[in-house]
């Protein structure tokens, strides 16, 4: 998806290929060893799932959504995916089962300081810019639109 | 969608007022995503998300490097 916090160091996304390579250097900073999948430039994959900077959904087949959270906590996927497979194997064992609608207020740790590394990281930029939306947030000011 | 609005140079970006506040009646449980096509980072393929779903229950988590 496009840069949340973008800097000097890691700018906003003029072309595809600097896109792939900030996926690339995302992945060898974080050593990540799960499949990374690139969007479009104009962010169509990440429009269609509600366009927030660090969602999380979990999918069954057929892309059904079975859970989905507007901020990606580990923890909490981590007790849904538990769930989800108990569920699973209950269905295998022939347990007698009805769907239900469930909602969660999740609660996760904020990290301070690793967000602050990652600004600095991004480019000095990235600090100003996030430092003055604090404060405008701070000040009960809006930023930004309810426009799509 | 022009990839220059949708790419912001600056934070915060116009859109994510609406965002957050859409996010709860968008795209809820029981319903079904979209199967985009993405590129695959190992390789440089195209592929669709239905790819890895079909395989079980998949985790897809959105983010970028900043």
């Amino acid at each position: 998806m496009r840069e949340a916090h973008p800097g000097e160091h890691y700018p906003h996304h003029e072309s595809f290929e600097r896109k792939i390579a900030h996926a690339n250097a995302f992945r060898g900073h974080f050593d990540v060893r799960r499949p990374i999948l690139v969007d479009d430039l104009t962010g169509t994959a990440h429009r269609a799932f509600g366009r927030l900077p660090n969602m999380a959904y979990i999918l069954g087949p057929n892309n059904r959504v079975v859970f989905r959270s507007d901020w990606t906590d580990p923890a909490t996927v981590r007790v849904a995916l538990d769930y989800l497979l108990r569920v699973r194997q209950h269905r295998r064992d022939g347990m007698r089962l009805a769907p239900f609608y469930a909602e969660i207020e999740g609660a996760r740790w904020v990290d301070s300081a690793a967000f602050d590394a990652g600004l600095l990281r991004n480019g000095p930029r990235a600090v100003t810019e996030f430092r003055e939306a604090q404060e405008r947030w701070a000040r009960g000011e809006h930023l930004g639109s309810l426009k799509r | 969608m022009d990839s220059d609005d949708y790419n912001y140079a600056t934070f915060p970006p116009d859109d994510d007022v609406y965002a957050f506040a859409g996010f709860a009646t968008h795209l809820r449980v029981g319903s079904t995503a979209p199967d985009p096509v993405l590129v695959d980072l190992d390789g440089g393929g195209e592929v669709r998300l239905s790819q890895f779903t079909r395989r079980g229950l998949t985790v897809v988590e959105f983010g970028s490097f900043t």
